[in-house]
Order: structure tokens, then C-alpha cells, then sequence
């Protein structure tokens, strides 16, 4: 029966990177890129730079942080507290490895959306008028 | 922006937040707001999706589920047998009602205690659930016998599991405070699933007795030997363990480890042995209610394959639980 178990384990367990969203990768960006001064105020700021001009709301932020730290592709923890903010903590958020490989995957996966996006793009003279047309 | 925000709208927003996430979550209003106004906008996002956090944190969907599960069965229980017509629409209104109360009163609780209600909230969502039936025409103290004794039940079933703390952070001094207090989880659910058990024997053998040999009669055997398969397991391959005493760092690291990952192994298999044996049982009932009525037949199959989904989703993400805490070992592994 164990060995049943194990089979089943390897099967349904071992499987790869964690699939994520856009806008969770676009915060796992975020929280990468901000390095040791990722928490709610500058990551909300980072995902607004990065999907400028579109308004991103503060709540979207802590949800989508909220689901990630549920998935385990980050850590959070409370920092001492800060003069500047009226004497409260700051919760700052940390990439875990799963984190790094999921984005990984989405990034590279983006990547090849691009590619080929570019690719069909490009391939259409810019002066003949034609519109491209998708395949029936 | 020392203006920002006023002390009047900082207190509204200290109250209406969930204690656990007041602190940051204040602070970054307090950052992030240029005017009153902003402070305002923001914290009205941000509000009802902090407050959904703490619920999925704090009760869990599948508690808030079987909590949901326990009060609708004690409602039915007193309610069905009354002679007086029953507004059903009113019963599931006070319903949701007290269910919402409980949600809020999880999401609500103080810090530092995970699993502690606001009983501020409890009592008035209680005293709301009583209030809308009284409004809505229902026997107001048999709505409130049948809540009071559901949420006694739901803390009996739940109190063993969530009144022994967890120990602090995982580090190498808390090692084995963490591995003898998972052990004492596995303890709890194994009882408490064979108790589960016991009830499902003596229902199903109730039921054997005068009863002519038969499909009906089959289906009850079957669900006694599939409760009696499940047993077994529970006390076997899904056992709990005693942690030695006297192991080295690196021994205990490995057995916590490894314990780990054999209950995740039992739970991401909860399909085979604890589904499983109950699905022929289901069937024979199915396939006898068939020729009567063929209709509920269909609809009781439906719903059992609905409610092992979820058992099945639930400790799937159970499973999800254990590999966060086979991570947290593995790092301390690592590190030692």
C-alpha cells in the first residue's frame, strides 16, 4: 500500500512551478525588484509603475499579496516601528524559492507570447494595407 | 502630512479593521494618503478585502463550511418536526445571518491567538440571528436553542484541535515542542474521525436489524466494513507517532521531516482509503433507490459525489498546508 501511496505522491504532488496570474506576477515583480524594501506602500507604488497608466487599488495589492503568501511564494513579517508612519510596523514581503520559479516560468512564458506576437506583427508590410486575419 | 489622517477617521479606521492587520495596514493609509480624502478612498478598498484575509485565515473556508454545516443540521433538526408552517426562506436568512456573525467574529479576533473569536460580535450576531427570526415569523427560542446547541457542538468537535497551541517559530530549540505538538494534531484527528466512525457504525447497524436481506441491507453492511477500512487506516498507515526522546538534532529533524511528509502522503490519498471504501456502499444504495425512485436516487448520487469532492478538495488543501511546513523544516535543515 505504501508503495501505491508513494506512486500517487509522485504523481500528484511533484508537479511543476506554481501557476500564477498576471497581476500575480506582475506584484511578485514588484516584491523582487524592491528587494528589502518590499512591503504594502512601495509594492503598491511598483505595480503601479509597471502597469502605468492603469489605476491599481491598494486593496487589489494586499489581496493578491494575501494569495501568494498562501500559495508559499512569499513570507511576510512586521518590521520595528517606524517614526514616519505615526509609530506603526511595517509588513515586508520576501520572495521564497517557489516564488522565484514560479515567476521564472511565468516570465519565460510571457516571453514567448511576445515573441510570437511580434513575430506575426512584424511580418506585415507596414505599407500595404492588409490587416492580418486569424486562421478559420 | 501630519494632518493625514485626522485623529477622528484614524479611530473609525482602528476600529473597523481586523486587529491582526491594523497595525501595517494602518500605517500604509497613513503613508500612502496625501489628503483625508485619499485616506478615505483607500482605506474603503482596501477594508472589505483585509476582512475576507483574516476570515479564510482565521475560520477557513472549510471551517466556516462545516460550522455552516452543523448550525443548518441543528436549525433542520428543530425546525422540520414542528407542526407550525415554517418559512424556509426566513430559517435560511437567520441562518446566513449567524454564519456571517462567526466569520466576522474569527476575522475579528484579537492578535497573537489564532484561533479566538471576538465574542463581542458573537453575541450580537447571535442576538441578530434571534432578532431576524422573531422578524421573519419563527419560533424565536427554538431558533435559538438550535444555534446555541450547533455552536456548542462546533467547538466540541474543533476544541482539541484548537486549544493546543502551536509552539513558537520553527528553530532548532522549538524543534521538538513542533514535532510533538504536530503528533498530538494527528492524535486528535484520528480520534476524532474514529469516533466519527463509531457514530457511522452504530447508524448503519441500527439499521441492519429487522431489516429483510436485500440491497438496502447490503449498502449498511458495506458502509460498517467501509467505516471499519477507514479505522484500520487511521491506526495504522495514518497513525501518529511518539517522538523519541534523546535524539540528536539532526535525528529529530529527520523524523519530523519525515513524519511530515508521511501524513502528506496519507492526505493527498485520501481518495483510496478514506472515500474509497465507502463508494461501494453508496452505489448498492443508489442502485436500490433506483427502481423506486429513480429521480432522488440520481439526486442523492450526485450529491455524495459533490460532498467527497469537497472532503477531497479540503484535504487537498491540507496537503498544501503540510508541504508549507515540510519547506520550513527542510530550510532549518538546511541552515543547522
Amino acid at each position: 500500500m505504501l508503495t501505491g501511496l508513494d506512486y500517487i505522491y509522485y504523481v500528484y504532488v511533484m508537479k511543476p512551478a506554481t501557476p500564477i496570474g498576471q497581476f500575480e506576477q506582475v506584484v511578485l515583480t514588484a516584491v523582487l525588484a524592491l528587494a528589502e524594501n518590499a512591503y504594502g506602500v512601495t509594492i503598491h507604488a511598483e505595480v503601479g509603475r509597471l502597469l502605468a497608466p492603469k489605476p491599481v487599488s491598494l486593496g487589489a495589492v494586499y489581496a493578491t499579496l494575501d494569495r501568494l503568501e498562501e500559495k508559499t511564494l512569499i513570507t511576510s513579517w512586521l518590521s520595528d516601528p517606524t517614526p514616519e508612519r505615526g509609530g506603526r510596523s511595517k509588513r515586508h514581503f520576501r520572495l521564497q524559492s517557489s516564488g522565484e520559479r514560479a515567476l521564472r516560468e511565468s516570465v519565460a512564458a510571457s516571453r514567448r507570447v511576445c515573441e510570437t506576437v511580434e513575430g506575426i506583427w512584424s511580418s506585415l508590410p507596414a505599407s500595404s494595407g492588409r490587416r492580418w486575419k486569424p486562421v478559420r | 502630512m501630519t494632518d493625514v489622517p485626522s485623529p477622528r477617521l484614524e479611530a473609525l479606521a482602528t476600529r473597523l479593521l481586523p486587529p491582526v492587520s491594523a497595525e501595517d495596514v494602518l500605517g500604509d493609509l497613513a503613508e500612502s494618503s496625501r489628503s483625508n480624502r485619499e485616506y478615505l478612498r483607500q482605506f474603503m478598498s482596501v477594508l472589505p478585502r483585509v476582512v475576507w484575509t483574516q476570515v479564510r485565515r482565521r475560520a477557513t473556508i472549510g471551517g466556516l463550511v462545516f460550522h455552516g454545516i452543523v448550525a443548518a443540521i441543528s436549525l433542520l433538526a428543530v425546525l422540520a418536526p414542528l407542526e407550525q408552517a415554517v418559512a424556509w426562506l426566513g430559517a435560511a436568512i437567520t441562518w446566513a445571518c449567524w454564519v456571517a456573525a462567526c466569520a466576522l467574529a474569527a476575522a475579528y479576533g484579537p492578535p497573537g491567538t489564532p484561533f479566538k473569536w471576538d465574542n463581542r460580535i458573537v453575541a450580537a450576531g447571535y442576538l441578530a440571528a434571534l432578532g431576524s427570526a422573531a422578524v421573519l415569523g419563527l419560533p424565536t427560542l427554538w431558533v435559538g436553542a438550535a444555534l446555541a446547541a450547533g455552536f456548542i457542538v462546533t467547538l466540541l468537535l474543533a476544541m482539541p484541535w484548537v486549544t493546543s497551541a502551536a509552539p513558537a517559530a520553527l528553530s532548532p530549540e522549538t524543534l521538538a515542542d513542533h514535532a510533538r505538538h504536530f503528533q498530538r494534531l494527528i492524535r486528535w484527528r484520528n480520534a476524532r474521525e474514529s469516533l466519527a466512525g463509531l457514530v457511522v457504525i452504530g447508524a448503519n447497524a441500527a439499521q441492519l436489524r429487522g431489516e429483510p436481506v436485500g440491497l438496502e441491507w447490503t449498502s449498511h453492511a458495506l458502509f460498517i466494513v467501509g467505516a471499519l477500512c477507514v479505522m484500520v487506516f487511521l491506526h495504522t498507515g495514518a497513525a501518529s507517532r511518539v517522538v523519541p526522546n534523546g535524539l540528536s538534532p539532526a535525528a529529530l529533524l529527520r523524523f519530523h521531516r519525515d513524519e511530515i511528509a508521511r501524513q502528506h502522503r496519507v492526505l493527498r490519498a485520501v481518495p483510496i482509503w478514506y472515500l474509497g471504501p465507502f463508494v461501494p456502499g453508496v452505489l448498492v444504495l443508489g442502485v436500490d433507490r433506483w427502481s423506486t425512485h429513480p429521480g432522488a436516487a440520481a439526486g442523492g448520487l450526485v450529491g455524495m459525489a459533490l460532498v467527497f469532492g469537497f472532503v477531497w478538495w479540503l484535504n487537498i488543501k491540507g496537503g498544501q498546508s503540510l508541504a508549507h511546513q515540510a519547506g520550513e523544516v527542510e530550510a532549518l535543515e538546511r541552515h543547522s
